[in-house]
């Protein structure tokens, strides 16, 4: 598994899509460029001084997420890794390399091009925030939150935007061995959509891994935590399930 | 010494009424060119793609030296697999080769590239991307992807599809330097029985997906058979 990583993790990252992903990490940075600009795009308000550098990440993963595209990006690198790969034949080059650890690999692969792109999105917020963010009024100018409730909220949403994104390219991984590219991406963005809607829903927002954002101080924050991650692991195994089922059958 | 026995292999695949293969037996031993022939749709691409596990039976059993291939994982580990030219188009030349032998755990052949590349004259190409290659090209740089880690066994599928005669006496020799160095069994399939003439040492034919065995003195029938008596010699 070790020796077959570092090849594969390869093809993933020298694609164009991989690099397509990596570009929304500026997302940030564009907050410098229209304050330069008359315009009301991207404009960040609060309470005056009440903004600290993880709120101001947070508040960063968050707008991705709603924006969409980024998980588009990568739910389409995602098809282009498996279904394109299977279509086009490239899969003899794995000769009979067991071939759930050939998926694993590429699966691996991909949420480490996530990771990736999470660290460096880190980095643009963290840059913008002592660049610009905290000239603003509603900056605070510290890295953590000095409120616990702000704390957990931050670990709140960010556990739940980010397990949202393993889940749902996972689920585009298993989906694209046995659909066409639409049918998977389809089903990959409505899932994410459901997702981005699910804290704003009554109770079935409790199977969604977002869905305790406003929620989370009525059930107490370890058990949020707790059921963020259950509620993962559950989508997470299913969708094992299915993949393994429907790896074995592959015929290209 | 076996290399290679089918038994019984049947093929039916669940969106047609008729089996694409049908109870083929074929033991291909050490040191065996085998022309594989037949028309278009006899099966000839089924039976490869059986071989190299990326199609399940519905009946029978491949055995690979002694072992049934679709009950155990890396049997097909030096066997040379190229039933299409496959590659990544965004990797160079090199990284292509070295992506192959780093996946199969096989870093020791990386020696190899070099000759490789020349032999299926890519040298200069080495560090290109293949996306804008030509048909030839394509295809000698996934038999040079097959060959670097001096393979046992090779499973071609119609190599000589797309080529001009140039381009298909080029792939010939390179394929009869490679036979002549080593000792190495081979499957080559093929709906022009000539090309495969200078490199097989036997054939068999497929005919909606039954197997006839054919000695090699049917060669002459065998022309006439499928160029309709045009071209026979
Ligand atoms: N994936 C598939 N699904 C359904 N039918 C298939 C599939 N692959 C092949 N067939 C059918 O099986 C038969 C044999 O096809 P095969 O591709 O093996 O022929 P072939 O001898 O390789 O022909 P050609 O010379 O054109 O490459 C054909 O009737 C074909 O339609
Ligand atoms: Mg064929």
């Amino acid at each position: 598994m070790k020796t077959m990583f570092c090849p594969v993790f390869r093809t993933v990252y020298k694609k164009k899509e991989a690099k397509i992903c990596l570009l929304f990490c500026a997302l940030p940075l564009f907050l410098i460029v229209t304050s330069l600009l008359p315009t009301n795009f991207m404009q960040l308000s609060g309470d005056a001084g009440s903004m600290s550098c993880m709120e101001f990440f947070e508040a960063v993963i968050f707008v991705q997420f709603q924006l969409t595209l980024p998980s588009i990006a990568f739910m389409y690198l995602a098809i282009t890794c498996i279904h394109d790969e299977i279509n086009k034949g490239n899969l003899y080059l794995y000769k009979d390399i067991p071939r759930i650890k050939i998926f694993l690999c590429k699966s691996i692969s991909l949420l480490a091009w996530y990771g990736i792109y999470l660290m460096s999105t880190f980095f643009t917020s963290v840059f913008t925030y002592y660049v610009y963010v905290i000239k603003q009024p509603y900056a605070s100018g510290v890295f953590f939150p000095t409120r616990l409730g702000d704390v957990q909220y931050i670990i709140i949403g960010l556990l739940g935007t980010i397990s949202t994104i393993i889940v749902s390219l996972l689920l585009v991984v298993v989906l694209s061995t046995f659909l066409n590219n639409g049918a998977s991406l389809i089903i990959g963005i409505l899932f994410t959509l459901f997702c981005s809607i699910a804290p704003n829903l009554e109770t079935i927002n409790v199977i969604f891994p977002t869905g305790f954002l406003y929620t989370y101080e009525s059930i107490g924050f370890s058990k949020a935590i707790l059921f963020v991650l259950l509620i993962s692991v559950i989508y997470l195994c299913v969708i094992g399930a299915v993949g393994i089922y429907k790896i074995k059958r592959i015929e290209f | 010494m076996s290399t290679l026995k089918i038994n019984n292999l049947s093929k039916k695949f669940q969106t047609n009424d008729f089996y694409s293969l049908e109870n083929v037996n074929l033991e291909i031993n050490a040191g065996d060119i085998v022309g594989l022939v037949g028309r278009n749709g006899a099966g000839k691409s089924t039976l490869l793609k059986l071989i190299a596990k990326s199609y399940i039976p519905t009946s029978g059993t491949i055995e690979y030296n002694g072992n049934n291939i679709f009950n155990n994982d890396y049997i097909l580990k030096d066997v040379g697999i190229m039933i299409e030219p496959v590659f990544y188009s965004y990797m160079t030349v090199k990284e292509n080769l070295e992506f192959y032998l780093e996946v199969h755990g096989k870093q020791e052949f990386k020696k190899n590239i070099d000759d490789i590349l020349e032999l299926v004259d890519l040298s200069k190409k080495k560090n290109n991307k293949p996306e804008n290659f030509s048909f030839g090209m394509k295809q000698r740089l996934s038999l040079a992807i097959v060959l670097v880690d001096e393979p046992d066994f090779l499973i071609l599928d119609e190599p000589f599809v797309g080529l001009d005669p140039y381009g298909v006496q080029e792939l010939l020799e390179i394929l009869q330097s490679w036979v002549q160095e080593r000792s190495i069994s081979m499957i080559i399939s093929s709906h022009q029985l000539s090309e495969l003439e200078s490199i097989c040492n036997r054939f068999v034919m497929l005919e909606d997906g039954k197997m006839k065995d054919i000695q090699i003195e049917g060669e002459r029938s065998l022309g006439q058979y499928f160029t309709g008596g045009k071209d026979n010699k």
